[in-house]
């Protein structure tokens, strides 16, 4: 029979579930009207497209309110409510609720690619058809995400993941044999406390952004090859492709961001998949930005721009395909698993490049292309070999993550020719050191060319270009100098990226202070951006390059064989009040305290003046751990910011419960009332037998058991005294004796025998061992001039909104 | 030859030698008898963390210190030696990779450890329900 199950709202996973295949429905209308409106005789269609790309987005809004609902509310029926959220999160974690599973961040990812088509829609002007074609497509793609269709009759592969599952469809629990089984289920099981962190709350929507604002140029330009006026489309993507690039770097330096304060990575970047995944499809669009200003101002590199704009978008959903298939499983830190979309996802992949593929080839001859040869001194040379820098940098990092992929290809191609082996690469064993010794190269070039490049002129430039490269050449090395001496900075590859990072710094200044001075800062996006960009390098390479971890306690540590000695060693324990020196430091952790639900431990670090003994500089910093019940001990550091370092503490673990509750083995003593022992550093006198008829107060015994007697006892240590009972019983035919405890002062005493015939009575004392242990144990880390880093960051993106509104502005200038 | 092509000659030797040296770094999945057998090497081994085996982990003493055993796809055993402290909830891992050189033949000296916990969706009950009631 079928249980009717009480308390469900099942009418509002119906509804979001009628959005979500109206969605879908509408997206694919959307895109058959927007494909055959592209034949000029066909324009009328394009109403059609439009209206079904309205209901589209109405449906995608639709989806979203309900699970934000569903979420809110905490109505648990709902799988990804119960596996999403809990309780007592506050309410700006509900939104990480929403994206922290697949079905959520594909939602938002959706969103906006809904939002941006509503805007494409009117300001597209004649790309309009192929554009929004390219866009209703990708959204019947990421609705497709959603269905949750049992096509196969096979419930493990459906199509897509309905964000509307019901709990008791997805786990099997004996609860739901009863039909009022949801008041039993009073919380969710909560958001991966690493993730309930602020930038988890606005980082992902920007990264998103940035993941949906790839597909635009992409769009645009597979518009005008279908339209064979590919030159026009290219330039309606320019300011489109700049404002992709602001916002996606945005995101992924916010991501870095999130790493550095919350994930203790130990630095901002750890060239980690899921980071190496999204910066790669960056790097080919910054490439391909630049190649578009090429052909702007030149009319050259038409074809290469459009491979790098799509390979951008591509490779966005190569790395969703690697970062959500399960494929980096034993490779990263990350714990990926398939959940069941991996075929989609290679779908989604293969089915846009080929798109593509298809496209270009058959346009091919349609595209512009304009044969001159380059002079030396031609700013589009170098630009060019900028992009072609970058896009071999990119080459790199997308190989080197990929090794997975190739297991799983290789293994695949020996299966199918029967050949008897199996292909079994892993990651390098220092991934840092491997993608550092290829990027700080890449780094040092494109630096060089980013301070250089400006002064060029398109096509030719007189001789005195020469005499400007070499000024600021002369201005950077001296302030080179300086920072090498005075970061210390010893290594040839990092004094060579700091040397051309400051010289793309002082370029950059340069070509900034008369535009500034003419009050033409609209021209100034790309010095901005520059600027950032070096400043970029200058952080990390500071920050990176000279981090010193300051928990060092190495002191007499033998580290055996196979270790050098600078290895691992980077815990320090700190017992509670107890200061330990570090670096110069004095470092004390004082107090824990707990606020649900998280413990903060009360750190303090003291720098003496050794001369006079006064305090120069007392700090406390409060690191954090989150004790859960999925995950264990969850650590979130503490950081003291100071314009020109960055002190980082980070708790690794804490005495667990059972330590703190160990009893020493119990004593056993004979005494006689009026007796006083001493046993370690409690006195115990012996008062008596406890003659009432019940048992002692505060204690209740269970109905089965008949009360004896007790032994009085009052136990002394230092000031404190009280009175303890330790007692006899018979619960069923046995005679028991439940142990006394003091909380207190730490004992247990146990009334363990009479001896009839000298009137003797044996009792037992345990005391606590050592009082609970209490501890930490922490990592101290010093990142010199991060701020930079940050700044950086700021200035890339104001620089690129900045450029992108320029271009916009001209661009509606000329066609109006 | 024109200029383009010897630019698309150069790029595509950068990106060979790239693809030359990475595969030169990268390390291999094995078993810990090829660990051993080749000591100093350092290797990717995959497997479990032995929960009924001494573990060593006493902070107070050292706290960059952990032992553990550990059997491999193959079910060999050997201990592994970690200089840092104790991986949060490592028992509960489902599977355990870890990034190191064997020193000798019994031990195993990890450089990481990366753990892979149990998927939130495949058969976890419903554990963090604070419900008590089944």
């Amino acid at each position: 029979m079928e249980i009717q199950y009480v308390g469900e709202r099942l009418w509002l996973g119906n509804l979001g579930y009628l959005f979500v295949t109206l969605s879908f429905g509408a997206a694919l209308l959307s895109a058959l009207s927007y494909g055959l409106s592209i034949r000029p005789a066909w324009a009328h269609w394009r109403g059609m497209g439009r209206g079904a790309f309205y209901v589209h987005t109405v449906g995608v809004t639709g989806v979203v309110s309900v699970l934000g609902y569903l979420i809110a509310n905490h109505f648990y029926e709902y799988h990804y409510v119960w596996s999403h959220s809990s309780n007592e999160l506050p309410f700006e974690y509900m939104l990480a609720c929403f994206w922290e599973g697949q079905e959520g961040s594909f939602l938002l990812w959706c969103l906006w690619q809904a939002l941006l088509g509503l805007v494409l829609m009117r300001v597209a002007r004649q790309h309009e058809s192929g554009v929004m074609l390219v866009l209703a497509l990708a959204q019947v793609m990421l609705a497709a995400m959603l269905l949750g269709l049992d096509l196969w009759g096979d419930d493990a592969k459906e199509l897509g993941m309905n964000p509307f599952r019901l709990l008791r469809h997805e786990m099997e629990a004996p609860i739901f044999s009863q039909a009022n089984y949801l008041s039993m289920i009073s919380d969710g099981s909560g958001l991966n406390p690493l993730l309930q962190n602020y930038w988890n709350v606005i980082h992902p929507p920007v990264l998103f952004l940035g993941f949906a604002l790839t597909i635009v140029p992409f769009a645009f330009l597979i518009d005008g090859l279908l339209t064979k006026q590919v030159g026009a489309s290219a330039l309606a993507a320019l300011p489109w492709t700049g404002v992709g690039v602001g916002i996606l770097g945005l995101g992924i330096l916010m991501g870095g961001a999130w790493a550095y304060e919350a994930l203790s990575f130990g630095g901002f970047w750890a060239w980690d998949p899921v980071e190496n995944a999204v910066l790669v499809p960056w790097m080919v669009m910054v490439a391909g930005l630049h190649t578009l200003i090429i052909y702007k101002n030149t009319g050259k590199a038409l074809p290469f721009t459009i491979l790098l704009l799509a390979l951008s978008f591509i490779l966005i959903l190569y790395s969703t395909f690697l970062t959500r298939s399960g494929v980096l499983g034993d490779a990263s830190v990350h714990s990926f698993t398939d959940l069941g979309l991996s075929g989609q996802l290679m779908l989604f992949l293969g089915l846009f490049i080929c798109l593509f593929l298809a496209v270009f080839g058959i346009n091919y001859r349609h595209i512009p292309v304009v044969k001159s040869s380059d002079q030396l001194s031609s700013r589009e040379l170098w630009m060019f070999v900028g992009s072609l820098l970058l896009l071999v940098a990119a080459f790199q990092v997308i190989f080197s993550t990929s090794i997975p992929v190739m297991n799983k290809v290789v293994n695949a191609l020996y299966a199918l020719f029967n050949i008897d082996k199996t292909f079994a690469k892993a990651p390098p064993v220092d991934p840092i050191a491997h993608y550092n010794q290829f990027q700080i190269p890449f780094a040092i070039l494109i630096a060089l060319l980013t301070g250089a490049a400006q002064y060029f002129k398109y096509r030719k430039t007189g001789k005195d270009i020469w005499k400007t490269v070499l000024r600021s050449v002369l201005i950077s090395m001296p302030i080179t100098a300086a920072m090498v001496w005075a970061a210390h900075i010893d290594k040839a590859l990092h004094i060579a990226l700091m040397a051309t990072s400051v010289y793309a710094l002082v370029g950059n200044i340069e070509i900034l202070a008369p535009l500034a001075k003419m009050g033409k800062i609209r021209f100034a996006g790309a010095g901005i951006g520059h600027i950032g960009l070096a400043l970029i390098l200058l952080g990390s390479l500071i920050s990176n390059g000279k981090k010193q971890v300051m928990s060092r306690n190495d002191a007499g540590i033998d580290f055996g064989e196979g270790f050098t000695g600078d290895e691992k060693v980077q815990n320090v324990l700190l017992p509670k009040g107890k200061p330990v020196k570090m670096a110069g430091y004095f470092v004390t952790y004082h107090t824990d305290s707990f606020v649900a639900p998280n413990h903060y431990y009360k750190v303090e670090y003291k720098k003496v003046d050794e001369a006079t003994g006064q305090i120069d500089k007392r700090f406390y910093l409060y690191p954090k751990v989150q004790i859960n019940d999925n995950m264990g001990l969850v650590s979130d550091p503490s950081i003291r910011r100071t314009l020109g370092w960055d002190l980082y503490t980070h708790v690794t673990s804490v005495p667990t419960g059972e330590e703190k509750s160990k009893w020493e083995e119990a004593e056993h003593f004979t005494v006689k009332i009026g007796d006083k022992i001493d046993y370690k550093d409690y006195t115990v006198e012996v008062l008596g037998i406890d003659l009432a008829p019940g048992p002692p107060t505060g204690i209740d015994l269970e109905t089965d058991s008949l009360y004896l007697t007790a032994l009085r006892l009052r136990v002394v240590k230092g000031d404190k005294e009280l009175e303890m009972a330790p007692y006899f019983i018979i619960q069923g035919s046995q005679l028991q004796r439940p142990a006394a405890v003091s909380d207190l002062l730490g004992l247990t005493a146990f009334f363990v025998n009479i001896q009839t015939e000298t009137k003797d009575f044996v009792i037992a004392l345990s005391a606590k061992t050592d009082q609970s242990p209490d501890y930490i144990i922490m990592k101290a880390m010093m990142f010199p001039m991060i701020n930079l880093l940050w700044l950086g960051s700021v200035l890339l993106f104001v620089g690129s909104i900045l450029a992108a509104y320029r271009r916009f502005s001209e661009l509606k200038r000329r066609s109006n | 030859m024109k200029k383009g092509g010897i630019v698309a000659l150069l790029v595509i030797a950068v990106a060979v030698a790239i693809m030359m040296v990475t595969l030169g770094d990268t390390s291999t999945y094995v078993t810990f008898q090829t660990a051993k057998d080749n000591p100093g090497v350092e290797f990717h081994v995959v497997g479990k963390l032995l929960a009924h085996k001494p573990q060593e982990y006493d902070p107070v003493k050292d706290p960059n210190y952990y032992s553990f055993y550990m059997a491999d796809s193959l079910k060999n055993e050997m201990k592994v030696v970690y200089l840092d402290a104790k991986p949060i909830d490592i028992e509960r891992a489902e599977r355990v990779v870890v990034i190191g050189k064997a020193v000798n033949d019994s031990e195993f000296h990890a450089g990481t450890i990366l753990q892979k916990c149990p998927s939130k969706y495949k058969d976890e009950g419903l554990v963090g329900t604070k419900s008590s009631s089944y």
